[in-house]
């Protein structure tokens, strides 16, 4: 209790929301950054995550360690379904698959009844540890362990074999096959781990709002993660939090200090215009993010050693 | 070693291989040649299992048609595809230890094996930490037969190795070809270029509409003019 007054709940809940999209980013990350899949539906994979988590501790009145663990399952399970179109579309074609499917299952939310239809579901029960309700700062707490979890996990998976098949696939996934990769396997493996981050994140955003309907699901959300994530860095956990943390935090800086020359009530749309505009100015001058290969710190390396590649570049032609 | 029998290949309408046979035998090096749109290609990826197609594709007595690409690799089949493709942007080193993924290797086996393929292509060695996308296209193609070479591959399949590359590397190219072939490595040798192709392998085949039409000891090829015959209609 003493923590909780410490802090102003106002900023606790901007840094809980602050890690749920670090882990949507993380997942994200998988798919399109490490294997190369594009993927514009991640909140169908988010909204899953949470309406079964809902569903479950609502409807079924499970526990809710319990629900979140499953709801982590199913979202397991439907991903690896889901990403099954990248098997015969890429690029550009698998981008607009999976925007299409994000918005069935978008309008599959909002009107069916299992989901409460444009109700969405209401009053879902706070996890509790050892009696203590967790809420605010010990929700944060346990969401900064999630996170740092999550953060090994795709660290490790990313320099294992799984890894380098997965950054072989998106190199070229033709010559994948010809090395012996079952590309089938690590593409659908892929969108099924990228999904129940997804899945965490939704899980343990429906537990912290206690209302979910099917507005925090929409195709906004799956964009603004495709943008934090490719302004971070593709392929780069720094990226990740980089990205995620300055495309969340941007648009309550702005809504912390009051700026007269913004009316506070378009601040969504503003945010859009901003991220549009980041976008353009992070295709024109850094194509690979800002911790993307050929990154920050790799320019500054090059920087360094600018007489050796000189001398390198001698054989080339 | 590999039994092609009636292998029929169809991109919708086109029928781009029709009722091909052929057959490769352990420690030789065959040639498969042919013109522009001859089918090479697609007999090709027919084999690795990358396109589908009827017929049966015998190898050490198994039936590798249905079999999916990266199981055919395990067999013992593996491909330096057309056009090089190596991993542009992983280091030359990489590129090498990718080629070794179907195998599970302990990493001092890896380091032995990828000084075996620098020994091979020494160019190779001077680039070790270097972007295979910088490389030129001579090393790329190297680094693409030495890719192919720490698979281990009991059949080595080279897909027009001399594409895009002067005379003088194709040379030296056709050389280590050479040099893998002594070592007793059997070969399907995919060429445009018939005297290069024809200067290396045992026997040859002559593709032509999707069609075998002759096929010989490599020294009958050379002299006769059917070859030229297929080439020029």
């Amino acid at each position: 209790m003493v923590l909780e007054a410490l802090f102003n709940p106002y900023y606790v809940d901007i840094v809980v929301f602050l890690i749920i999209y670090i882990l949507l980013g993380l997942g994200l990350n998988l798919i399109t950054g490490y294997a190369g899949q594009v993927s514009l539906g991640h909140a169908a994979f988010f909204g899953i995550g949470a309406y079964s988590s809902a569903i479950l501790s609502v409807k079924a009145d499970l526990n809710p360690w319990l629900a979140i663990t499953l709801a982590i399952v199913i979202t397991f399970v439907i991903s690896a379904i889901l990403g099954l179109p990248s098997l015969r579309v890429r690029e550009d074609f698998l981008a607009i698959t999976t925007l299409g499917m994000g918005l069935i299952i978008q309008s599959f939310f909002k009107n069916s009844s299992i989901t409460g239809g444009a109700y969405g579901i209401d009053s879902i029960p706070t996890p509790s540890l050892f009696g203590m309700k967790l809420e605010n700062m010990s929700y944060l707490i346990f969401l900064l362990i999630v996170m740092l979890i999550g953060i090994y996990a795709v660290r490790r998976m990313t320099q294992s074999r799984i890894g380098r098949a997965w950054m072989v696939i998106r190199e070229d996934d033709i010559v994948a096959q010809s090395m012996g990769i079952n590309t089938t396997y690590y593409k659908v493996l892929v969108f099924a781990i990228g999904g129940a981050y997804a899945g965490a994140a939704g899980a343990l955003f429906a537990h912290k709002v206690s209302f979910i309907s099917s507005d925090s699901f929409g195709f906004a959300v799956s964009a603004t993660l495709l943008s934090m994530v490719v302004i971070g860095g593709l392929g780069s956990i720094r990226g990740t939090l980089f990205g995620v943390s300055v495309l969340y935090l941007l648009p309550e800086f702005f809504r912390l200090f009051q700026f007269t020359f913004i009316d506070m009530n378009y601040l969504d749309m503003y945010k859009m215009m901003i991220y549009g505009l980041l976008m353009v100015l992070m295709m024109r001058y850094r194509p690979n993010g800002i911790f993307g290969k050929k990154g920050a710190k790799k320019v500054m390396t090059k920087r360094l050693h600018k007489k050796k590649a000189v001398k390198g570049g001698e054989h080339i032609a | 070693m590999l039994q092609i029998k009636n292998l029929n290949v169809s991109y919708g309408s086109i029928h781009a291989v029709r009722n091909l046979s052929l057959e490769v035998q352990e420690g030789e090096a065959v040639a498969l040649i042919g013109a522009n749109g001859a089918g090479k290609t697609t007999t090709v990826n027919a084999i690795s299992g990358t396109i589908p197609s009827k017929g049966s594709i015998i190898y050490q007595g198994k039936e590798l048609n249905g079999l999916a690409a990266h199981k055919v690799v395990k067999e013992g089949i593996v491909m330096v595809p057309e056009g090089r493709r190596i991993f542009p942007k992983l280091s030359v080193v990489n590129n090498l230890i990718m080629g070794a993924y179907a195998r599970k290797t302990s990493k001092k086996e890896l380091q032995q094996e990828i000084e075996k393929i620098f020994v091979l292509f020494p160019r190779l060695a001077e680039r070790r930490s270097q972007m295979a996308g910088t490389l030129s296209g001579g090393e790329q193609q190297m680094l693409a037969v030495g890719r192919a070479m720490m698979a281990k591959p009991k059949l080595l399949i080279l897909d027009e190795p001399s594409m895009g590359l002067a005379p003088i590397v194709v040379k030296s190219i056709f050389s280590t070809i050479n040099r893998i072939k002594q070592e007793g490595l059997t070969i399907l040798l995919i060429e445009q270029n018939a005297t290069m192709a024809l200067s290396v392998a045992d026997r040859g085949y002559v593709l032509e509409n999707g069609e075998i039409r002759f096929h010989d000891t490599a020294k009958n090829l050379r002299e006769q003019d059917v070859v030229k015959k297929a080439y020029l209609g």
